[in-house]
């Protein structure tokens, strides 16, 4: 079954078929935009709650991780609710739009959150130090996102990772609708409830080969990553 | 604390695993619509009482029941597209296959199409109403491409106001109540449905050949399946006797019929 889906996912990719590669375009639009989007007030909140003393901080770390365990499905669930009911106005429903937001919010606290696991530490110690040496209030910032850089990049990776992957939320915002809103996941969850587990096996394939390949161009740029 | 807590964890897993494998239980996958209907919570608990033979149930599209029964996943299917089970009989993995009960399929939209006929409905979303198909290839996705062929439309030409969904009857008849959509829909779903959901029937004919919905029962052939004894055979002439098939006609949802028995 797997070897056949592999020939399956070669003959997909070499079919040209539009909609194929439509869907693959749609779902690295969205996940990219959203975890680019996403990224920066992500970032920034990951590091002044790691930086911060504030009354409360034991609170929002644990609410921060909490959130970074939202099923996509109930965040999806969640801007539905708003796409039906405030937000009606804007005609969200099943659109595209409406996807990115889902992931937006989706990977906003999984961005914050693993800068603040993985590098509260060395972004305390970086700031005591810089005290220390006298640096002015400017230098301390500059400093502080030179010296967080792999751990925002781990986070970036981290978000879009969560991105790509998850279709509850795309599903039940986007509704899979043929042409507009299908992507990758979605489309292996259709054709599996479909019985077509060839194809869906195929476009599991190309969706890691993907992934493989955005590590692969990102690779020569973080040596300290990848080295 | 921390070694009675790895110790809960232990206990828990075990649990669910052994819980998984209790007994050897006869698998009967189903369309979501059946599922979606409650029928087989009502009668299966009948069946199970009688022979004491425990059952499960998992419930997909008919495309997937079909194919869960050639990968052996399966005793019993019960699905409702005739072309497709004719095509499992032919290819040799059913044993049997009967058409025991049927309902029928309807429109469901924000407004009531206030119209004479099937053809003048469709007629009237075709002018531009927002409409979703399943575009699944399941037995509805089918019946409702064939419904618009039969009045000569070309599906090909539909323009954006044609939504394909690619899922199930619940989550697709919700997209239509959350948008004010139109989409063909078994009687069935559409009940179990209708109370929690902004959506009534634009147009319906019970009567209609055009609309008839025919559920079959197939048993799998025990060649692809392995030998499930007489478990399966005892399920097929269950459910196809005289008495199931009135306990069938007699389960109602708010009132309503929702299945009726087939006469040959």
């Amino acid at each position: 079954m797997i070897w056949e889906g592999l020939k399956t996912a070669f003959e997909l990719l070499v079919s040209f078929d539009w909609e194929i590669y439509q869907i693959i375009l749609l779902s690295l639009a969205i996940s990219l935009s959203a975890t680019l989007a996403a990224g920066v007030p992500g970032v920034l909140f990951g590091i002044l709650v790691s930086i911060g003393r504030f009354k409360g901080k034991r609170l929002v770390k644990l609410l921060l991780f909490t959130f970074m365990g939202v099923p996509p499905v109930v965040m999806g669930l969640v801007v539905l609710l708003l796409a039906v009911g405030p937000l009606r106005p804007f005609n969200l429903v099943f659109t595209r739009t409406a996807m990115f937001l889902a992931q937006f919010l989706l990977v906003l606290p999984i961005i914050a959150g693993s800068i603040v696991i993985s590098s509260e530490r060395t972004q305390v110690r970086i700031l005591e130090t810089a005290t220390t040496l006298g640096a002015r209030r400017r230098q301390k910032v500059t400093l502080l996102i030179k010296e967080t850089k792999p751990f925002i990049f781990m986070s970036l990776i981290l978000g879009f990772s969560r991105a790509i992957a998850e279709v509850g939320a795309v599903m039940l915002v986007g509704g899979n609708i043929k042409g507009e809103t299908r992507v990758m996941t979605t489309f292996i969850a259709m054709n599996t409830s479909m019985g077509q587990f060839g194809t869906s096996i195929a476009m599991g394939g190309i969706l890691l080969l993907l992934a493989f390949l955005i590590h692969l161009s990102l690779s020569p740029f973080r040596r300290d990553f990848y080295g | 604390m921390k070694r009675r807590f790895l110790s809960l964890l232990v206990v828990l897993t075990l649990a669910i695993v052994l819980t998984g494998c209790r007994g050897e239980r006869l698998t009967i996958v189903t369309t979501t619509s059946l599922e979606n209907s409650g029928l087989l919570e009502e009668i299966l608990p009948h069946f199970e009482a009688e022979y004491g033979i425990r059952t499960r149930v998992v419930a997909v599209g008919t495309g997937a029941a079909l194919e869960m029964g050639r990968l052996g996943q399966a005793d019993i299917l019960l699905v409702h597209d005739e072309s497709l089970e004719q095509k499992f009989m032919d290819e040799g993995y059913g044993a049997l296959r009967k058409t025991f009960m049927y309902n029928d399929f309807l429109l469901a939209g924000p407004e009531v199409l206030a119209v004479a006929s099937l053809e003048e409905a469709l007629g009237k979303i075709h002018e531009g109403l927002l409409f979703y198909s399943r575009g699944d290839d399941s037995a509805t996705h089918a019946r409702e491409r064939r419904l618009w062929e039969t009045y000569g439309y070309e599906i090909d030409g539909f323009g954006s106001w044609y939504k394909e969904t690619g899922q199930g009857m619940g989550p697709t008849l919700n997209m239509a109540a959350v948008s004010a959509g139109y989409t063909l829909t078994d009687r069935a779903t559409y009940l179990s449905m209708r109370e929690n959901l902004d959506i009534g029937i634009a147009y319906e004919n019970p009567d209609a050949m055009d609309l008839m919905n025919p559920y079959s029962v197939i048993k799998v052939s025990a060649a692809i399946r392995g030998d499930s004894g007489e478990k399966a055979s005892t399920f097929y002439a269950w459910i196809t006797s005289p008495a199931t098939v009135e306990l069938i006609g007699r389960f109602r949802v708010d009132g309503e019929q929702l299945f009726k028995p087939w006469e040959d």
